[in-house]
């Protein structure tokens, strides 16, 4: 019995880990946009665009690194169509941000028709799980912390990489800065809007990874709205998470968790409906949207453009 | 050491125009190394646009600037720093959330980059802290320390970046009388250890007490400048406010009637500083068919008071009364019901829905009364007919009443908020800055209105910042300073006596 319940908090925690990566990607690309000041409400439609193209690259041009450079590139495109209609023209970032969400599904759903005529599934080629040597020979840790694909390690290292550059370069300072108020960055030397550009050039890639991680760790295949509003809960992620990268991180964890849960409770049939389990993750998210984390507090010059004098 | 005669900065035939306005006229002025330099003026005479100017955050039309005798070509805030020159805006260029240290080091570059390097700067920042006296806590936020404090931190940024001339742009606006001498102390020592301060302000007694030489500044020309030792408070306060007084309005002088509106003890916190009034002890009393008048120079708390009064605010402390009821808690719509009309010094703003077409203009406040509304839906023949009563009776120059305000010009959007204010049953008028951008034709015509809704019976408070319109109308005239009303007048007060008690100078 110990072992049986040893066994199924392995799996539950190695799944949540592997449920959250795709949020923490998303997640840590909506951090960094909302540090320099813009909402991206486009990450939903970002995610989506990633799968598809790292399913597309992995399945038909024959290996998941292909697929992955195509959705960097894809995803820097979509963060830069963000940045440029949002800093240059100005246009409201919540109906880009949306307009970018619609267009993902409805590019990606009528593109994966194009390919899929057959109705056969096509089944990608995935990332192999790297166990980490000797760390993951250590009982239970090794398994749920140590046993994972390259992607997983590599968002880790982002958010290690992303809460050092806030907090400890002159370069974060100046990024909060134009979050913060714009008009004294801007009086200190700082380049507004070349800050926002680069915040949403990264900002779109990671949304992407996100999406790509899903189907090249995770499904293999790709289906219409395969990220079922994963983009959203990471945006509620950044805000349970108090823009801060650690805090993204256990957001990130604590949907994970929750999601991998009621896939273990759907296993175990425990007789609760499974609806009611899969609304777990969304109703966490509306609890920490609707503030009970306490207050958090949003960079000042969030969602507005900056026109310099 | 440079000699405390020469020239630090000189304006040469600086012109400066904004849309429609002439902001400076030709401005020819030197600041010398080492003093303390006043700007002098009333709002508008374009003290702060002059030193935009010199900081880069505008661009003279024509004209030169040197410094240190040298032209000084490409003026931008990067530059001005580069050049020692540092600004303290009334808004602080500090983000609330960072630290004093944050806020000082931000766009400094890193003796190791990327790297932030905290302690380094930490380390220079005291340096000059210790250099000029001026302790301030590195570590906290700066929503966390007072607004005086907050000043502190301003200065200390610029010092640190180099500054050898300081502007300081009406910098006791946001202090206590308390956080304003420190204030002075302050830049009584930078200015012992070879700092140029130039300080722009509108109050005499500062003036005189900070200073070394004094310019004051007109409708956008410097009419004087001279050393404090030579002059006077009445001379500034002539030289600041003297302008030819038009011949006044012939008033029938009606018997004062019964009191119509009252203001009892009004007190305001300042939300952002604790501890400062914005508003402390205003008692007014204005009865049927009396114009008081309040005089002031901008931001003394007449837009304060004005919207206690309207219920758009509520005040810390005191009561009002209107005809007699007790209406301290009262709603604006209940305000309007009782006759309170309102004409906002912000007209676009708070005066018009300038998307709107005149005629629901017309309506604004008593559109879902009889007769525009019946049942569930108001009645277009009714509110075009009473528009077209308005425009005709008032004058309001346009195509038709359906034409959206906002095509209007300024003179005749104001000829629609005061006939619709003053055409409906009211008995008590708040009106603010009626005339401010119109033309002399409409000037005339707006004065003219409010007269004849006087010589009706109406109880007419004016709150202005035109002292020349405040004699012209008024039959009381009130002086506010700093949140209180600091003397009484009327038109037969000179007009140098008002411009000091305005200035803050009063026995």
């Amino acid at each position: 019995m110990e072992a049986f319940l040893m066994g199924t908090a392995v799996t539950w925690l190695a799944m949540a880990i592997r449920m959250s990566i795709p949020l923490l990607y998303a997640g840590l690309g909506g951090l960094v946009s909302q540090k320099a000041g813009i909402y991206n409400f486009g990450l939903e439609g970002m995610m989506l665009c990633g799968a598809f193209f790292a399913y597309y690259g992995s399945y038909y041009l024959g290996s998941p690194w292909l697929g992955l450079i195509l959705a960097v590139i894809v995803g820097a495109l979509l963060g830069l169509l963000l940045g440029f209609t949002s800093i240059s023209l100005r246009v409201s970032q919540v109906v880009i941000g949306l307009g970018i969400g619609i267009l993902g599904l409805g590019l990606t759903s009528y593109l994966y028709r194009l390919l899929d005529q057959s109705g056969a599934a096509h089944v990608s080629t995935l990332f192999p799980i790297i166990p980490i040597p000797l760390l993951s020979g250590i009982p239970f840790f090794g398994e749920v912390f140590f046993s994972h694909n390259f992607m997983v390690y590599v968002c880790f290292g982002l958010v290690i990489l992303i809460s050092w550059f806030f907090n400890h370069t002159t370069q974060g300072l100046n990024f909060k800065a134009v979050g913060e108020n714009p008009q004294v960055a801007d009086s200190a030397g700082v380049d507004i809007i070349r800050y926002r550009y680069i915040a949403m050039l990264i900002s779109g890639i990671l949304a992407s990874l996100g999406g790509a991680f899903l189907t090249l760790t995770q499904t293999a295949l790709f289906i219409e709205n395969l990220t079922a509003g994963r983009g959203w809960i990471a945006l509620a992620a950044v805000i349970l998470g108090k823009y801060n990268a650690w805090g993204v991180l256990l957001a990130c964890f604590l949907f994970g968790a929750a999601d991998a849960a009621q896939m273990q409770i759907q296993v175990m049939s425990l007789g609760i409906p499974y609806q009611f389990l899969l609304m777990i993750p969304y109703i966490m998210a509306m609890l920490a949207m609707s503030g009970v984390v306490g207050k958090v507090r949003a960079p000042a010059a969030m969602g507005k453009p900056y026109i310099k004098q | 050491m440079l000699m405390a005669e020469e020239s630090h900065i000189t304006f040469r035939n600086i012109t400066k125009t904004f849309p429609g306005v002439l902001a400076l006229r030709n401005i020819n002025l030197e600041i010398k190394h080492g003093q303390i330099h006043a700007l002098l003026g009333e709002n508008g005479a374009g003290k702060s646009t002059l030193m935009n100017i010199l900081y880069g955050l505008y661009h003279q039309d024509s004209g030169e600037i040197f410094l240190d005798g040298e032209k000084y070509a490409l003026n931008t805030p990067k530059n001005a720093t580069a050049h020692g020159i540092g600004m303290i805006h009334q808004h602080f260029m500090l983000i609330p959330n960072f630290t004093i240290l944050e806020n000082i080091m931000l766009g400094q570059t890193s003796p190791k980059p990327p790297k932030l390097e905290k302690d380094y700067f930490r380390k220079e920042i005291l340096k000059v802290s210790a250099k000029f006296g001026i302790e301030v806590d590195l570590d906290l936020l700066v929503e966390e320390v007072s607004v005086g404090m907050q000043q502190k931190v301003e200065i200390l940024k610029a010092l640190y970046k180099g500054a050898k001339l300081l502007i300081l742009d009406e910098p006791t606006s946001v202090l206590t009388p308390q956080e304003s001498q420190e204030l002075f102390k302050m830049l009584h020592d930078l200015n012992n250890k070879g700092t140029t301060i130039i300080f722009i302000s509108h109050k005499l007694n500062e003036v005189m007490q900070i200073s070394d030489t004094i310019s004051v500044l007109r409708d956008g020309e410097v009419v004087a400048t001279l050393p404090k030792s030579q002059t006077s408070q009445e001379e500034l306060s002539r030289l600041m406010v003297g302008r030819n007084v038009n011949n006044k309005y012939d008033k029938a002088s009606e018997p004062i009637g019964e009191e119509i509106f009252r203001i009892d003890n009004i007190s305001l916190h300042d939300p952002h500083n604790k501890g400062r009034f914005l508003l402390k002890d205003i008692s007014i009393q204005i009865s049927k068919g009396e114009i008081v008048g309040i005089a002031g120079v901008d931001q003394n708390g007449q837009e304060e008071l004005a919207e206690i009064i309207c219920a758009l605010r509520a005040a810390t402390f005191g009561n009002l009364y209107m005809c007699r009821h007790d209406v301290t808690n009262s709603t604006t719509r209940q305000l309007i019901e009782l006759g309170l009309s309102f004409i906002p010094s912000d007209r676009r703003n708070q005066g018009l829905v300038m998307d709107f077409s005149i005629a629901e203009n017309t309506i604004l406040e008593t559109h879902y009364q009889k007769p525009f509304t019946r049942g569930f839906s108001l009645q277009p023949q009714v509110i075009s007919d009473y528009a077209e009563m308005i425009v005709k009776e008032y004058d309001v120059r346009t195509p038709s009443i359906n034409v959206p305000v906002k095509n209007l010009s300024g003179g005749n959007q104001q000829k629609v908020i005061i006939g619709r204010e003053l055409s409906r049953n009211t008995r008590f008028l708040l009106v603010m800055q009626p005339t401010m951008g119109l033309d002399v034709g409409a000037i005339e015509f707006v004065h003219q209105r409010l007269l004849k809704a006087r010589q009706g019976g109406m109880a007419i408070l004016m709150i202005s910042t035109d002292l020349e319109e405040v004699r012209k109308l008024s039959d009381r005239i009130l002086v506010m300073y700093e949140g209180k009303i600091i003397g009484q007048a009327d038109s037969t007060t000179s007009i140098e006596k008002i411009g000091m008690m305005m200035a803050g100078f009063f026995q």
